[in-house]
Formats: C-alpha cells, structure tokens, sequence
C-alpha cells in the first residue's frame, strides 16, 4: 500500500516541482477522464472505455492563449486490478471456451476512478484570476457485445498464436539436441545413485562410483548451463521472430478488432477553487453520463480500418455564472446529447464530435461543441493527439489542445509518448 | 542443479499430472510448451492459458512411461496485447508456479524464476524454463 501511496504523491511532486519526470511511457491514450470531459477540456466529450489502466498519470498540456501552461494533472486507476491476479487472456477478452459469454464482464474489470485538477483562466467569464477546477470522476463498461463470428475468429487466432509460439520456442535443433543430451547425463547419474544407494559396494567400487557420480553431476550442471546460455543467446532473436511470424501478427492484429457494440456509463463531480483558495470553495458541475458505441468493418480489410459510432446523452447539474460583477452563481439543470464518428485507419484516427447543451429553464444560454478530433500512433508507446474547433461556452470559444498520457515504469519521458 | 529430479514409485502405474499457474494478470496472453524426452524420443504438449485459475492442467502419462524422463516447461508471458499501463514491476515480480502430482509423492514445487528476461521492443515478453527429473 506505501507504494502506491508513493506512487499517487509522485505526480503532485512532479508538477510542484515542474522538473522533467522519470516515468514509463507504456500506455499513452488520450487524457479522456471524467474529470477532464466534466470541465470540457478533454479533448473528446464522447469516448468509451480501453482496456483498463491499474494506475495512469495523465498530463494534459493545455494550449491556452498561445502559452502552454503544464498545470493540469489527471490520476486515474482500476481497482479491480489491484486485487485481481488472475485474469488470462480468455477472461481478459471475455472469451470463455464453452463460448458462454458474459456481455456484462467489464462493469468490474473497466471500473477507473480519476482525480482531475486543471487550472483555468477565468477573466474569460468576466472573473478575475484563475480559478482550480477539481473534479472526481467514475467511468465503466456496463455492455460489450462480440458477435459470435468476432469470438470464433479470436479463438482460432489464438490457438494459431500458441502454435506458432510453442514451435519457435522449443523446436530449434540445437535446443532439442542440448535437452537429449541432459536427460542422457541426469539418467547416468542416477543410476550410479542408485548403486550408491543399494549399500552392497565395496570401499574401494563406491570411492569410483563416488568419482564417476561427481563427474556426471558436472555433465549435468554443464549442459544445464549451456541451456541456459542458449536461451540468453536466442532470447532477442526469438522475440524478434515471434513477432514477426505471419500467425501472432494475425493475431495481434485481431485484438485491435472493436466489439460491434458497447456501452458505458460514466459518473464526475467536480468544484472551482478561485485563486486556489479552498476557503473560495464553491461547486461547479456533475453529471451522469451514457455512451453507446456501434462499430463497423471500414473499407479496406487487409488495412483492419474501421469506422465507429457513438451517441451520448449527459445529464448535467451546473453552476452558472449570473452575475460577474458580484460574483453570483445559480444551479442549473443540462442536458447534452451528441455524437461522434470516428474513422481509424492503422495508426491514425480522426473524428469529428457535435454535441448540444440544452439548460432546462435558461435557453439564452444553450450551447454546442463542435471538435475535430487527429490521434496519430507514433510507436507502440508514443501517441499524439490534437482536437481543434468549437467549445462550449457562450463565446463559441476556439478550443485547441494537445495532450500525452503516460504510466509508471522504467523508461523516461523523453523516450515516448503518445 | 536446476533440474528438480521428481521419485516415482518403481512399477507405479499411477497417473503423474502437470499444473501452471501464474498470479499474472491483465490478460497477458501465457503460452506453456511441455516437451518430456524420454532416451530418444520427444513427446510435445502445448496449451494457451485457460479460463480457469490453474492456466495449464497436463496429464503427462503413467509413472511406468514416465521413468526417465526430462519434462521442459517453458512459459512464455506476452504483454505485446496490452495496450494499459502496465508497470515492469508488475511482471519483474510475476510467479509462475509448476506443481507435479501423482505417482509415489504428493510432492509439489514451487518456483520462483528470479532470472526474468523482460525484453521491450514493440512489447514485452517474459520467458520462463522449468525442468523436472521424473527417475524411479
């Protein structure tokens, strides 16, 4: 538990201290909590669920006037996979062999909790300063649905991947030759031990029995280190081949493949801090939002692209701004419906998102968000992702922004991104 | 020695059976290849985890066709699939544990690999080798 109390304290050092973090880079989405979409600048109001995330940091890089300003921070975690352990790759994917699938299995599994802090300029809104928006924010997966075609093609893959894995790690030669010629050396070894054991040699039989048993343990731990460098020699090449082999790239290529439908429910509360001051604490917003997804095979099959679209309904509690002079907010109730369609094509993707924001009794303020959304995958670590166009907000402000999204681990930041 | 030399009953003709389990998790795909040598021959098994908690249940044969025989695991862990964030602690720390059971013991080991390849070029992949001695 000390570590990932560590773990959750780290970022804040981070951004205290604005200095250049050391932390992995394994996972880079785009920086879509809750949190972030409950204050509107994330960079899709729209989005499902990935696949889960035990612990992500997520830095957002406003765009804001020109400036960048590295103030905004989101954590996000899944507490099932801090208690989980045992989750192959069939549960992982909802696979079960008997093809007795749970549509419901990812309410648990894609759980993620996030805290999101960003700072906003609120001279905007006619407000002095800045102002700290904190939001707390929940999100799962309560509907994936495979069709049965998707799930035997997964199967299938699957079962291609291990055979193709299971014949490159163990069916060399040389492998072959060296294990051989171990179970050679154990077999003599053991029956000069049974000899031994037997008790019926005479001195001068067991002292060459002894001799002969002292040699055939070295045979032993011999071939058994030649083993061992075997595999220390091998092991990049074999990793290199593995992914290469025609099999596991068809495979990998099919967990990239979209469930033809999903739905996901996400709940964010969030409050504003003026001037960073908690005694300025006021609320800013809630909501409980719904996104379903339908997916479809795109144009071109061997390219694996594909298009997806998502309809939202967000209900909103939020606290408007009636008079700036004073100062003066007054609770109001929101809703938002939109859309979004989505084309990806191997390492890019693009969208566009429209949503509209009806307020209950207050119509002059209604609004909509029209966003053009670019992810670009650099390497299997390094992402890039840019939304440009329409904000919410009486203004119809511009709304630009890149963000990178990155994870605990070994490697520095200045290696990858998303 | 890294081999654990496994006694079986002499004349036995009880059954000696195999289990991987493994505390991994995020659905990393885990491929267990089992090749027993016996003298000159090579019998080869191979199973992708399952969906239960034990990954890989093997029957490897009668204790009478086992005397004799190197029984090679060898687990391959993959994390290529992932696209989470997933720590290298998570998998330098990762136990996969072999149990043998059946002919004369109920003996069972547990092994802890502390010699973990963890190589990262466009994923990650964890290669492990057990080695069982089954002699009479």
């Amino acid at each position: 538990m000390k570590k990932y109390i560590a773990l959750l304290l780290l970022p804040l050092l981070h951004c205290a201290q604005e200095s250049q973090p050391v932390v992995g880079l394994n996972d880079l989405k785009t920086p879509d909590s809750p949190g972030f979409q409950i204050l509107d600048i994330a960079p899709s109001t729209v989005t499902r669920p990935d696949n889960p995330t035990e612990f992500a940091v997520t830095a957002l890089q406003l765009s804001e006037n020109g400036s960048i300003i590295p103030k905004n921070f989101a954590m996000e975690f899944s507490p099932f996979w801090f208690v989980n352990k045992n989750d192959g790759i069939y549960k992982y994917y909802n696979l079960h062999q008997d093809n007795n699938r749970n549509i419901f299995a990812g309410v648990l599994r894609k759980l993620s909790v996030s805290l999101t802090s960003a700072v906003l300029d609120s001279t905007k809104t006619g407000l002095p300063g800045e102002t700290n928006m904190m939001a707390f924010g929940v999100r799962t997966n309560l509907i994936t649905l495979r069709t049965k075609a998707q799930s035997d093609r997964f199967a299938e893959a699957l079962e291609n991947y291990n055979s193709a894995v299971g014949t490159l790690l163990t069916e060399s030669e040389a492998y072959t030759k060296l294990n051989t010629e171990l179970v050679q050396h154990l077999t003599e070894k053991r029956t000069i031990e049974k000899a031994l054991e037997l008790g019926t040699l005479s001195d001068s039989e067991r002292k060459t029995k002894e001799k002969e048993l002292k040699k055939a343990i070295q045979k032993v731990e011999d071939t058994e280190n030649r083993i061992k460098d075997f595999h220390s020699a091998n092991f990049e090449d074999f990793a290199t081949a593995i992914d290469k082999d025609p099999d596991v790239k068809a495979f990998y290529k099919l967990t990239e493949e979209k469930p033809a439908f999903q739905l996901d429910a996400a709940f964010a509360y969030s409050e504003a801090y003026p001037d960073n001051s908690y005694a300025n604490r006021r609320f800013n917003r809630s909501g409980v939002w719904f996104t379903g997804t339908l997916n479809f095979k795109g144009l071109d099959e061997s390219t694996n692209d594909r298009f997806s679209l998502l309809f939202s309904g967000r209900l909103l509690q939020d606290n408007v701004l009636t008079d700036a002079v004073a100062g003066s907010f007054e609770r109001k109730s929101a809703f938002d419906f939109g859309f979004k369609l989505e084309y990806a094509l191997q390492k890019l993707t693009l969208g566009v998102e429209h949503i509209s924001r009806s307020y209950s009794d207050a119509e002059s303020i209604d609004s909509k968000r029209t966003v053009g959304i670019l992810q670009y995958k650099i390497s299997d670590d390094l992402y890039f992702t840019g939304t440009y166009g329409q904000n919410f907000g009486p203004d119809k402000p511009l709304f630009t922004l890149f963000g990178v999204n990155f994870g605990f681990g070994k490697e520095k930041l200045s290696t990858k991104t998303e | 020695m890294t081999t654990t030399e496994y006694i079986l009953e002499a004349g036995s003709t009880a059954e000696i059976l195999l289990d991987v389990e493994t505390d991994t998790r995020f659905g990393v795909i885990i491929t267990t290849t089992v090749k027993m040598y016996v003298a000159d021959s090579v019998k080869s098994k191979q199973k992708i985890d399952g969906s239960t908690d034990i990954l890989c249940k093997y029957k490897l044969g009668k204790s009478s066709e086992c005397e004799n025989a190197l029984v090679v695991i060898n687990t391959l862990l993959d994390l290529k699939n992932i696209d989470s964030s997933l720590w290298p602690k998570v998998f330098a720390d990762a136990e996969v544990t072999y149990k043998l059971r059946g002919g004369k013991s109920n003996n069972t080991y547990k092994h802890l690999d502390t010699d973990i390849k963890v190589k990262a070029q466009g994923g990650k992949k964890i290669q492990m080798e057990k080695r069982f001695f089954l002699t009479t």
